[in-house]
């Protein structure tokens, strides 16, 4: 499976974002869109189904209620997940615990159960060892396989929320990866 | 080469995330792709719950029906109809609703002055050593205070589009021209000398209009108001007036007798507030005949985005002079003037006059311009002391490519075009390295008429055409194009009484200092291969013993003194970036003292932030010991010459005192001078440097030298004995110097606060991205904030500052820094210099 960091097409987007800011069945339709990914990206950076999903909520009030602000100027995924990544931070600075639930708790339990199960322990395997690898990333280079991977967006889109150059993500994600690469199967041999 | 790779693996990876290929390799696939699969296999399986979807998705339907049927405001007045809570309801409907507007505010961006210390926030206590007083009321504080978002208004984007703008600015028989050094800029020249120029940077742009003939103008300048008047009547005739503007002459560019041109800047207005900042407005330089000679803008159009409460001036000064907040004030501005009494004077040469059909050498800076048909190439050269050359000749085309060097041409002078500018055709040319000018300092004397410089006990300059109201005996300062041959002629073009290191306020030495970077060795690859991808040497957490050389800088402010430390680890067939060396404080500081010397290190492998640590790995030094007891950083004084040795030309430094003969090690790697500058090479002139004599290395029977830092000045000049040159090592920074703000010690008055808005060009995005290419330019909205803008200076006036403080009340302000982190390439400090591998025993 194959994340979707494609744009959906620009032209539908436009049409209901513009609808979404006087039609609240468009708004509906533009959350659907996007509850998933903001969820993710929620989830990601605090690790707690809870927490997850009052930060989605709030997100997508504040996105309500700024909707009328947003002029098409840029992505609006890239906008949508601005939001979140301020209502994530706020998060931490009031709490400071770092509170962590395993993957497995989040939503629907992730079925990575493969034809092999010897695959799927290994996959289990690995992803555990990522998930814990990454804390130890620098929070730049976790911010954005978060943006990238959980919340879907493409290169362009990571830059404009973290506002950097699309050249910089890039390096930013190559060497979490390497990173993971590192600990997970040249240390650990998974 | 490092780099080239990881951008590579990084564009590849990137290919990989959205289309599951990129990675193949061989047989299968780089291990990076399951770390890939894994990342995305475990984001695609994070879904959130359906009920809570449900949910949420009523609560936000419920919440849009609200919002659009009543005000805000009487939102929650529905709660009062609950019955029992009737008072409660009241309580909330008075307070909550403000409340919840506020935290429905989008948070906006955290200031941030790119311009300083690589794009990193201001640390606290700039004004640490300042004494302020305020000496004025502080200004009533609004409640709330709208931000606007900015637009860069759309320039010409092609050939035709620019050529609208020049029919409409007058330009007769405009045409079009590229720069090859900016191919994104587009210019346009008129036959009358006008130029209209629009550059883009990222999603900004601005439009420089130039006319030659109304610069050359001389005389009185205008008054300012008339000149406003002028500036205003010609942005409003090219519709490029704000609606609202302020007009200000320009800090330090008042007009003088060389420069009659009367600077006048419209500063656009929001809300009654001025925009501060950066190129927010328009310069428009006028002549004395009323004429533009000059203007720039940065078109932006303005929208009202919202209100946000806002700091009281109180707090925004507490947090000025506080010591509390890391990045407030976000902006320090200093400028220092040699108080009042102090006379320093500057005095330029008269610029040259030639004969037409004279032959001359002339080095300068080249613009190329290359028509947009490419039917021609236009070039101008022009010298320190302003001179322009308009170059002609069929070998003109051939300059297109020399960038940003600096050219040397030898031609024939054609014709005068102007009172420094001159017509040149071109017979030969090359390009010559970019040495800052010499400025050395002296003595001026005067012997039977003639100017000479006098560098202490050192070299005499001759000084054609000095000033003759400069006294025998005066200490001067006199910088030249080139580096000025003992009890010559000196071509100089500025001369400064007293010298600029006594003038107090201003910066700058008259010592030319070189540190040389020592450049790793090149492996033979076979042509056309892929170098192989560099394997970790080390596992983080793992027991290391590992030798190389060390290179450290200790770092002081005030009390506080910190080590930065390296490894440059003997490896080869590894194009690896030295080492980061982490440990206790006494370690490091004993390890520093080594700078420059091998030691065997022992310690851990540690992971390392730093972008250009290898593999993202650092040491921790547990214990460490000198390799080579004889080895040591010792200061020669002497000469360096290129000769050929062995059938090879390298370059040979001969010690002054010993008569001692050693091969400088970079040009036996690189051949040539190597990394030694070729103007140093060659100059025959006496140099200092800093080396270590390699530990049995020789070639051609000579001991090999290498250079870690060099000299060559008047003090190098005037020396005996390199005993009398200091040399530090390790080098040691003060720091405290370093910060802006350092200058601002002592009592200074705050006579001048306001609110104000921030305007700065954005720089997330570089014109070209590090994977090199353009980014796309785009239309970026910038949000336009409120700022506390404090003024202040000291007793004297000789240093004033300006302070800026965001003003958004904190609570509305996200986290987290705009630019700048070790793993932007755009950003990250270079790695520091590289040793030569040295095979140990």
């Amino acid at each position: 499976m194959k994340v979707a960091t494609k744009e959906p097409d620009g032209a539908d987007e436009i049409r209901l974002i513009q609808a979404a800011k006087t039609d609240r069945d468009a708004f509906d339709a533009l959350y659907r869109r996007y509850v998933a990914r903001v969820y993710r990206y929620c989830y990601a950076r605090c690790g707690s189904r809870i927490d997850a999903e009052d930060l989605t909520a709030q997100t997508f009030l504040a996105a309500l209620e700024s909707l009328r602000r947003y002029r098409g100027r840029g992505s609006f995924a890239a906008w949508l997940l601005g939001i979140a990544r301020h209502k994530c931070t706020d998060h931490h600075r009031r709490r400071y615990a770092d509170r962590s639930e395993p993957l497995e708790s989040a939503g629907s339990v992730p079925d990575l159960s493969t034809s092999n199960p010897a695959q799927t322990a290994h996959h289990r395997e690995l992803l555990a060892c990522i998930e814990d690898s990454a804390r130890q990333l620098s929070p730049d280079r976790r911010e954005a396989l978060h943006l990238r991977f959980w919340a879907g967006l493409s290169v362009r889109e990571t830059a404009a929320v973290m506002r950097r150059s699309e050249g910089a993500v890039k390096m930013l994600i190559s060497r979490a990866v390497a990173d993971l690469r590192r600990r997970c199967l040249d240390e650990k041999g998974i | 080469m490092k780099k080239v790779y990881e951008r590579e693996l990084a564009d590849r990876l990137d290919k990989y995330i959205d289309l599951a290929s990129g990675l193949d390799e061989g047989q299968g696939k780089r291990p990076e792709a399951s770390i890939v699969d894994a990342l995305r296999a475990g984001a695609a399986h994070v879904m959130p719950a359906p009920e809570f979807v449900e949910r949420l998705s009523v609560r936000l339907q419920h919440r849009a029906k609200e919002s659009r049927a009543t005000p805000r405001r009487l939102a929650f007045g529905r709660a009062a109809w609950t019955g029992a809570a009737v008072a409660l309801a009241v309580l909330l409907a008075l307070t909550l609703p403000a409340l919840l507007g506020e935290q429905d505010l989008a948070p906006l961006p955290r200031l941030v002055h790119a311009a300083d210390l690589g794009s990193a926030p201001v640390q606290s206590g700039l004004l640490s050593g300042a004494d302020l007083v305020l000496v004025v009321d502080l200004p009533e504080t609004p409640a709330q205070v709208a931000v606007y978002g900015a637009t860069a208004a759309p320039l010409p984007a092609c050939a035709q589009e620019a050529m609208a703008w020049a029919e409409e600015f007058g330009l007769p028989d405009p045409q079009v021209y590229r720069d090859p050094r900016e191919p994104e800029a587009i210019v346009v020249l008129g036959s009358n000398g006008q130029r209209l120029t629009f550059r883009t940077f990222g999603p900004q742009g601005s439009i420089h209009y130039g006319d030659e003939l109304a610069a050359a103008v001389e005389g009185p300048p205008l008054g300012f108001d008339r000149a406003a008047e002028l500036a205003v009547a010609f942005l409003r005739t090219h519709g490029l007036l704000p609606d609202a503007y302020q007009v200000r002459e320009p800090e330090g560019l008042a007009s003088t007798p060389q420069s009659p041109m009367r600077m006048v800047e419209v500063v656009p207005e929001l809300d009654g507030r001025l925009l501060r900042g950066d190129s927010a407005w328009a310069t428009v330089a006028v002549n004395p005949d009323g004429d533009v000679s000059y203007a720039a803008f940065t078109p932006l159009t303005f929208e009202r985005d919202g209100s946000y409460p806002v700091k009281s001036a109180s707090e925004a000064y507490d947090e000025l002079t506080g010591d509390r907040m890391t990045g407030s004030p976000f902006r320090l501005d200093t400028r220092s003037e040699a108080p009042p009494g102090m006379d320093a004077r500057h005095y330029r040469r008269e610029p040259a006059v030639y004969a037409p059909g004279e032959a001359v050498t002339i080095t300068g800076w080249a613009q190329v311009l290359v028509a947009e048909d490419d039917s021609q190439v236009r070039a101008r050269l022009e010298t320190l002391d302003g001179t322009q050359y308009e170059l002609e000749g069929r070998r003109v085309a051939e300059l297109a490519g020399v960038g940003f060097e600096n050219v040397q041409i030898q031609g024939t002078v054609v014709a005068r075009l102007g009172s420094q500018q001159w017509q040149l055709n071109v017979a030969n040319w090359k390009m010559v390295p970019r040495d800052p000018p010499a400025c050395p300092t002296g003595t001026l004397t005067w012997e039977d008429g003639e100017a000479w410089l006098v560098t202490g006990e050192g070299p005499r300059y001759r000084l054609p055409d000095a000033p003759g109201e400069l006294a025998d005996g005066e200490g001067i300062q006199v910088c030249a194009e080139d580096q000025p041959v003992d009890g010559g002629a000196m071509a100089w073009w500025l001369i400064s009484s007293p010298p600029a290191s006594e003038q107090q306020g201003s910066v700058g030495s008259s010592s030319v200092s070189v540190v040389v970077v020592e450049s790793e060795e090149v492996a033979p690859t076979a042509a056309g291969m892929p170098e192989p991808e560099p394997e970790p040497r080390f596992q983080v957490g793992q027991s290391v013993e590992v030798t190389g050389v060390v290179e450290a800088v200790i770092f002081v402010n005030g009390s506080a003194r910190r080590v930065e430390a390296r490894l440059d680890v003997d490896a080869t067939g590894q194009e690896l970036s030295p080492y980061p060396l982490s440990g206790p404080p006494d370690v490091l500081e004993a390890i520093a003292m080594l700078d420059r010397l091998h030691v065997r290190v022992r310690g851990r492998a540690t992971a390392s932030d730093e972008g250009w640590a290898p593999h993202g790995q650092g040491i921790e030094v547990e214990s460490f010991e000198k390799m080579w007891p004889e080895e040591k950083v010792q200061g020669f004084l002497g000469y360096l010459d290129l000769e050929t040795l062995k059938g090879r030309q390298v370059l040979v430094f001969v010690d002054k005192e010993t008569g001692g003969r050693y091969v400088e090690a970079s040009s036996l790697e690189l051949g040539s001078s190597g990394l030694v500058p070729a103007s140093i090479a060659g100059s025959q002139r006496q140099v200092f440097v800093g080396a270590v004599v390699e530990p049995g290395k020789r070639y051609a029977g000579l001991g090999v030298l290498r250079i870690v830092r060099m000299a060559q000045d008047e003090k190098v000049d005037a020396a005996t004995s390199a005993s009398e040159l200091p040399l530090e090592f390790p080098h040691v920074i003060d720091e405290s110097h370093m910060s802006p703000g350092s200058e601002l010690q002592g009592a200074f008055v705050v006579d001048r606060v306001e609110l104000a808005y921030y305007y700065e060009p954005q720089t997330s995005h570089p014109s070209f991205s590090p994977d090199g290419n353009p980014p796309a330019p785009q239309p970026v909205e910038q949000i336009l904030q409120p700022v506390w803008v404090f003024y202040g200076h000291n007793a004297d006036n000789s240093v004033t500052f300006v302070a800026y403080v965001q003003a958004v009340a904190e609570k509305y302000i996200q986290d987290g820094a705009v630019t700048g982190t070790t793993d932007d390439l755009s950003s990250p400090p270079p790695p520091p210099a590289r040793a030569t591998p040295t095979p140990l025993p």
